[in-house]
């Protein structure tokens, strides 16, 4: 961050302001819509054109009842939150997370992923959202209540149902659906602060502690309490968490509950209903977040990016990265793609390597490379080099040079897909000279 | 209300602008405000000032998009509050939000050097994100404009959108390398 004051930094950060804020009217009352639709929404906060739900009273519980698919709002709405529907019910996103392998159970459909925010009422059908994908259920979870997709760079996304759920009590959330108790291996917690601001200061208390425990037993017998009828969260300034507190489960899910002011409890996933613990079961827990009981954890780490180690080990495409990189450049970007089973949501394969490296002094100096089974790309997008062919020269004879009067004196790009057998590793440089070129792939 | 019949109140000199223009568009003002400047009292100030701003300038402007209009001169005066030289009253998620732009931006040494002044290049720069931004999908390009126009925080997003944090902030990344390169390839 530059924020030591510095005229030259401030005078360039003022100017990107300017320039953003003169950019057109719909661009920004399109992503302005998204306040404006939180503010008219009624019950659930979670419409994307909204799944109009009733909170319906019975039998000492509380239904979480399908109404009606709909669209709210009248113009742009701009709500795009990942959601599908499954036997009547939504199905939103809750968490991503790596997939242990005994995480997925039976295949239960296939998302769509039809609908976006201009998509009529009459297409809001079973299977369709804003998401697409083979979904599954979940080993050990009602599929009632929560289900997962895999994408194809390996990751889980978990989706759990807003709607049809009858709850009465923190039990039936947290332990007959969550199994809070049964699964949680360590606890962690982090103040608002931390969390807003994406600062990644969190403190790791390990497996519950006495402390933890009575907590839990309090959420346990604690009433559902809907929001709709706490002022508190209504109101245009609704209060914000004082904590979030993550449960670490043994199959890889967190549990996160937000701690707010007079021991209002929420879970993320369902944003809808409280829970409530007595003031001295707050007070000793909030004495201990105050006081930053705990090990200190670094921020978690970045699910989505791999390492070239990671690119390198991959069974099948892993021998084509190159171990080479011109000095000076940085991978900024490594992930990889595989091919899945669309009944168990086994990887079966690598589909692409993909991976991007930047300069750090110089803007215009960039380059990705590609790695990808040759017959899956279109043909005569790229000039193709057989490796064996590739010399100093060949690699000159595909450089671009900008001659523009305005070009930076490095402005060059090389483009080519450099075939090895069946497999295309295809280079996009710019300021990257031909002999780098030839060191990175040479470096094969 | 709609935004033509508080208009229609602008015009008609009736105060009752103000008031519906708070009750339909106070929240979001304030939450630019607070964004750029995380002071209560001086986001307060500046969402009144834009409010003073409105009622100076309709009429005779007659704004098309009267939210954007309301959105703009909130940002703008929320950022000339916080004072571009004085950066430590300028919230830290404007600051970072700015900092995190400044790469995208990059090009323009190339671009002052071929001699276009700075004006001619910040409006055509609008021009060009403006274009860009429409040709990125939906999803990128709210999270783009909420974090870089709204100066919304990564957390906030991820929660409006229902993404993670980490799709959020790789979302993020990977729009402002497309924009960066964008912005290289249309002005070189």
């Amino acid at each position: 961050m530059k924020n030591d004051g510095s005229a030259k930094d401030d005078a360039s950060l003022g100017y990107i302001a300017d320039v953003l804020n003169n950019i057109d009217d719909d661009l920004v009352s399109e992503a302005a819509a998204y306040e404006q639709k939180k503010k008219n929404s009624t019950l659930l906060k979670w419409s994307l054109a909204a799944v109009a739900c009733l909170f319906l009273l019975a039998a000492g519980g509380m239904i979480i009842r399908q109404s009606r698919l709909s669209k709210s709002g009248s113009t742009a709405s701009a709500d795009m939150i990942g959601f599908f529907i499954y036997q009547g019910n939504c199905y939103t996103y809750y968490e991503t997370i790596p997939d242990n392998h005994n995480f997925i159970d039976k295949h239960l459909g296939t998302a769509t992923g039809l609908i976006d925010e201009w998509t009529p009422q009459d297409e809001y059908v079973e299977l369709s959202g804003s998401v697409k994908g083979d979904f599954y259920s979940i080993k050990g979870y009602d599929p009632s209540f929560m289900v997962c997709i895999k994408q194809d760079w390996g990751l889980i996304d978990t989706f759990i149902c807003k709607s049809g759920l009858s709850i009465r009590n923190g039990f039936e959330l947290l332990q007959d659906r969550l199994h809070l108790l049964e699964r949680c291996v360590s606890v962690r917690y982090c103040t608002q602060e931390s969390w807003n601001l994406s600062l990644g200061e969190s403190f790791d208390l390990g497996a519950p502690d006495e402390t933890m425990l009575h907590f839990i037993q309090q959420l346990n017998s604690s009433e559902v309490i809907p929001r709709s009828s706490l002022q508190q969260f209504n109101s245009s300034s609704s209060e914000t968490p004082l904590f979030h507190i993550y449960f670490l489960m043994n199959d890889g899910i967190t549990v996160h509950l937000r701690l707010f002011n007079d021991g209002y409890v929420v879970f993320s996933g369902l944003y809808d209903y409280f829970m409530k613990v007595d003031k001295s079961t707050f007070d000793s827990l909030m004495t201990q977040f105050q006081t930053s009981v705990g090990t200190p954890v670094s921020s978690s780490p970045n699910l989505y990016r791999k390492t070239i180690e990671d690119c390198m080990a991959d069974p099948i495409l892993g021998s084509f990265v190159p171990a080479y990189s011109p000095e000076g450049m940085m991978l900024t970007d490594a992930i990889i793609f595989y091919y899945l089973d669309s009944e168990t949501g086994v990887e079966t394969g690598t589909k692409r390597i993909y991976m991007s490296y930047d300069c750090k002094d110089n803007p215009h100096c960039y380059y990705s490379v590609e790695i990808v089974k040759s017959s899956t790309i279109d043909p005569g997008s790229v000039p193709i080099a057989n490796s064996p062919n590739i010399n100093l020269d060949l690699i000159r004879s595909h450089e671009v040079v900008n001659t523009a009067s305005d070009a930076a004196s490095d402005d060059t790009r090389i483009n080519l897909d450099v075939r090895f057998g069946d497999v295309s590793v295809i280079l996009s440089t710019r300021g990257v000279s031909a002999e780098n070129v030839y060191e990175i792939l040479n470096s094969i | 209300m709609e935004d033509q019949q508080i208009i229609h109140l602008f015009f008609s000199r009736d105060e009752q602008a103000i008031t519906e223009t708070d009750h339909k568009y106070g929240k979001l003002c304030r939450q630019i405000s607070t964004n750029v400047l995380s002071n209560h009292e001086d986001s307060e100030e500046c969402v009144s000032d834009a409010y003073l701003a409105l009622w100076n300038q309709i009429p005779p402007v007659k704004p098309g998009n009267f939210c954007a209009f309301l959105c703009k001169i909130t940002r703008n005066l929320s950022l000339k509050k916080a004072d571009y030289l004085n950066a430590q009253k300028r919230s830290i998620h404007a600051t970072l939000s700015l900092d995190e732009l400044e790469d995208s931006f990059s090009f323009r040494e190339c671009a002052y050097s071929s001699g276009i002044d700075e004006t001619t290049l910040s409006s055509t720069l609008s021009e060009q994100i403006s274009n860009f931004l429409r040709s990125e999908k939906p999803d990128s390009r709210y999270v783009f404009m909420r974090k870089y126009w709204f100066f919304d925080s990564v957390s906030e997003i991820a929660e409006r959108c229902h993404f993670s944090e980490e799709k959020v902030k790789s979302m993020l990344f990977r729009t402002r390398t497309r924009l960066k390169n964008y912005l290289i390839k249309i002005n070189e």
